[in-house]
């Protein structure tokens, strides 16, 4: 049984003295009010709270899984409870707008307890990302009086939410729903239609739960431009506000999956079910895609805080087994054994899950400030210039951070050899869990298009500049300090790469489609290495200032790790990616 | 459209190798609408956002070289251009030995317009065609002073006969009224200077007032900027236009090259590339087919 412990220190030493979110108090109000003092009580309860409450319901979660009965599902063992006390702690509300009852937190600090939550618990932690994310899209989009009925219950945790896309015949293509929402004349309308692969769609912690329903109306144009979106609550509210009448709507079954199985992956059968219109008639997918990517950043914080789990189930198995002798002689000799952590590749496996935690969680943080400054800083020209590096940045974050996941788990798997593969180490769970984050909210594939098929050509590279000016600028500054060049010179290297690649995609992505679509994967793993090891000559940065600190000793020595031994990466792929699309696309169908 | 790009300048440079090799003479002319509506603005806009300045580096090094192909060639180079010949496209022109033109011609260096200034010999080539003649006024700023005029405004002519008024053709160029003729026409003036004894023109080495013209046309500039003529970007544009035609550092007694223009051409493309409000202008002329005002 693995234990936990929140990587408190890692996590204000980004937000704290590498990003140095408390300088943005002028211009951002919130960044005022969250004083290092603040989040770090913040962090540390939230760290109590997942140690003790979240982990422990973790395998029995897993092995007892949800049940259904007769439409209705039913929690594992004590996740009521812990959900009682997670909604009455105020963890529901932490980063919600204070008009709406929340607590106006940052979103740097609302990534940091959603990766404690993602290590503690997995399933867990999707109940109140969903009701996060439809509390996003009701708030962006939704009526006032809509905004009063539902969104202080969302907040305060009461109510939960769901995101209702995926029908039979449609994932990552939408423009197939086939679900309608029939006008009823009242203001109100009857949606008809199947949901499936719907997370938290029912279960038994809140008192209702609050559906965010793509649909479309008779009117509709056919494809996505036709697509509306509806709120449609289990429970129809009262006019005071309650929970009321069974809304005409059921759970049909709950998924028998690979992982995440304490939280209920539902059909949801919608029979006429009372709902009403969010944002304009056809303009569903892009009042969804408001949110999408607060929503694809958190699924890749859950990959993050899975990592960190298998990085600390491997640490504290790696220190006590213990197996032959190091290979440059005993390290312990009054023991039988050494422990394995000796071993070099045992180590290359923990600094590579170390390094790349660290990393991806700096590059989070710093997309989560970016984030807060696209929708809340006072100058228009810095909130576009935020809001295009997000956009930017959304997909590799997603991508890597969840790759980064299941790659975790599976070294963490493997340091504990035999006792990885059997339940009792909770390392093989966190695989079957890891392995969803890079499906759900668009596949890793998926992303991958994104980044080269709209993100890059926004603009004639308008998005990319947001990157590769301030990272260029930042890597010439540090070039010049005293110690920085064992980082700023791979790390230049390894960004030279990332541009030409940009350029050749720039050049042969227009000429031939197949090319940049081969190419997305490595191309975006390429980036995200890149972005990655620029967080880290920032890490460096920041501790060559403190030699004596152990912590940035640390920080050092593991930044030197990354340069030597991940960063090389992108030679290989950048040869990957302009090798182009003849190889891949020469096989002829029948041929596989 | 027929916009330039890294190939295409080395197709016009293959075609020069090619016809060095035993050919008489070699014309420039393609059957599209346009005859070139200049560099391909979202290649270097992509470049220029990725932050790769050596690939813009090359392509105006690579640029200004075929030009200077085009020029010295030793056999005639002959542009035979119809509907729009803008920025890139007007300086291959700029840079052949004789133009036949189709009347329906629109020339014009309107680089300015996407924040940047003529980098492949179009300035240099400009100040040549407005050194004094005859009957001008003498002294090196009058002709600074109308190729600035020119460029800064981004003048298009409305014809081939007006081009000439504005100089981007010589008087010695034709004009031919029919499309149908135009090719036949200037395959025929080229072979008739081959066979006149074609001689390639002798670089010239101008005089330029240096920084002191640098002063006055900047002090214009800022007056068209206090009375809201010129926006601040435009002032940007300009005072580095300014500084390219009036010869950088050099002195009026000075001789400056054509090589040394070409640098300060360069110099300036490179410096207003990397600025924000010219990455803008060209996104905006690339998304709506506008320029923008900033």
């Amino acid at each position: 049984m693995p234990s936990y412990k929140a990587p408190l220190r890692d996590m204000q030493f980004i937000l704290f003295e590498v990003l140095k979110v408390q300088d943005a108090g002028n211009s951002l109000a919130a960044y005022a009010e969250n004083t290092p003092d603040v989040v770090g009580a913040v962090l540390e309860e939230a760290g109590r709270f997942c140690e003790n409450v979240l982990q422990p319901l973790n395998r029995s979660g897993d092995e007892e899984g949800c049940t259904f009965e007769a439409g209705t599902v039913r929690t594992p063992k004590g996740f009521k409870e812990a959900y009682a006390k997670f909604a009455e702690g105020g963890w529901t509300s932490l980063a919600c707008d204070p008009e709406y009852g929340g607590q106006g937190l940052t979103t740097p600090v609302d990534f940091a307890v959603d990766e404690m939550l993602s290590s503690s618990n997995l399933s867990f932690c999707l109940f109140p990302l969903l009701t996060r994310g439809a509390y996003h899209a009701l708030r962006i989009h939704a009526t006032d009086e809509l905004k009063r009925i539902y969104l202080p219950k969302m907040v305060e945790g009461i109510w939960s939410g769901t995101m209702c896309l995926t029908e039979p015949q449609c994932g990552t293509d939408l423009g197939l729903i086939k679900t309608r929402a029939e006008p009823v004349g009242d203001g109100t309308y009857a949606i008809h239609g199947t949901k499936i692969f719907i997370s938290a769609g029912e279960h038994d912690l809140t008192e209702n739960i609050v559906h965010l329903v793509l649909a479309r109306l008779p009117d509709a144009p056919a494809g996505v431009r036709g697509i509306s979106l509806f709120v449609c609550p289990k429970f129809l509210p009262t006019p005071d506000g309650k929970a009321g009448a069974r809304n005409a709507l059921a759970c049909g079954a709950i998924e028998k999956k690979m992982g995440i199985k304490a939280s209920p992956t539902c059909v949801m059968n919608f029979d006429g079910a009372t709902a009403w219109l969010v944002g304009a008639p056809h303009k569903g997918l892009a009042a969804m895609f408001t949110m999408m990517n607060a929503a694809r950043l958190a699924v890749g914080i859950q990959g993050l805080g899975v990592a960190e789990a298998a990085y600390q189930g491997g640490i504290a198995y790696a220190r006590s087994r213990l197996q032959m002798r190091a290979p440059s002689g005993a390290k312990y000799p009054d023991q039988a054994a050494d422990p394995i952590i000796v071993h070099p590749d045992i180590r290359r496996m923990l600094m590579k899950m170390k390094v790349m935690n660290e990393g991806c969680r700096a590059l989070a943080m710093w997309i989560g400030y970016e984030l807060d400054i696209s929708t809340n800083h006072p100058d228009a020209e810095k909130r576009q210039a935020s809001d295009d590096l997000v956009a930017l940045m959304t997909p590799i974050v997603k991508s890597m951070l969840t790759d980064q996941g299941f790659n975790a788990a599976n070294d963490g798997v493997q340091i504990h050899g035999g006792h990885g593969y059997i339940r009792e180490w909770g390392m093989e769970q966190l695989i079957r869990d890891a392995r969803i984050t890079q499906i759900y909210e668009g596949t890793n594939g998926i992303q991958a298009l994104d980044l080269v098929g709209r993100k890059l050509p926004m603009g004639t590279g308008r998005l990319a500049r947001q990157f590769f000016h301030p990272v260029a600028a930042d890597l010439e500054r540090m070039s010049i300090i005293p110690g920085m060049l064992e980082f700023v010179a791979p790390m230049a290297k390894a960004f030279g790469r990332l541009q030409q690649a940009t350029l050749w995609l720039g050049k042969a992505g227009t000429a031939n489609p197949d090319d940049a679509g081969a190419a997305a994967t490595d191309y975006l793993r390429m980036f995200g290495l890149v972005a990655i090891g620029y967080m880290w000559a920032r890490m460096a940065e920041t501790a060559l200032a403190k030699p004596g600190d152990g912590f940035c000793i640390a920080k050092l020595a593991s930044a030197r790790f990354y340069m030597a031994k991940i960063i090389p990466e992108t030679g290989s792929l950048l040869v990957s990616i302009t090798a182009g699309s003849a190889s891949v696309m020469a096989l002829s169908e029948d041929a596989f | 459209m027929n916009a330039l790009d890294p190939d295409s300048l080395a197709m016009l440079m293959q075609a020069l190798h090619i016809t060095g090799k035993g050919m008489r003479a070699l014309v420039i002319h393609n059957e599209a609408e346009n005859f070139s509506v200049g560099a391909n603005i979202g290649l270097a806009l992509f470049a220029a956002n990725v932050g790769v300045w050596p690939t813009l580096d090359e392509l105006i090094v690579q640029g200004q070289a075929v030009m200077k192909a085009v020029k010295y060639a030793l056999f005639p180079v002959v542009g035979a251009p119809s509907g729009m010949a803008l920025g890139g496209g007007c300086e291959v022109l700029l840079h052949c030995a004789a133009v036949q033109a189709h009347a329906e011609t629109y020339m014009g260096l309107v680089e300015t317009g996407v924040g940047i200034v003529p980098a492949w010999g179009g300035c240099k080539e400009m100040l040549i065609r407005h050194l004094p003649g005859a009957r001008d006024a003498k002294g090196p700023m009058p002709g600074v002073m109308a190729a600035f005029e020119q460029i800064s405004m981004a003048k298009v002519s409305k014809s081939a006969a007006d081009a000439k008024d504005l100089k981007y053709l010589r008087p010695t160029d034709g004009i031919t009224m029919n499309r149908d003729r135009l090719l036949a026409d200037a395959k025929a003036r080229a072979l008739k200077m081959a066979d006149d004894g074609y001689k390639p023109p002798e670089p010239t080495q101008l005089h330029l007032p240096g920084p002191t013209a640098h002063a006055a046309l900047c002090l214009a500039i800022d007056s068209f900027a206090l009375q809201g003529i010129a926006l601040p970007h435009d002032v940007v544009v300009a005072k580095q236009l300014a500084n390219v035609l009036s010869g950088g550092g050099t002195d009026m007694l000075d001789e400056t090259s054509e090589d040394q223009i070409l640098g300060l051409e360069k110099r300036a493309f490179m410096t207003l590339v990397k600025t924000a409000p010219t990455l803008a202008r060209m996104e905006t002329i690339l998304a709506t087919g506008k320029p923008l005002r900033n």
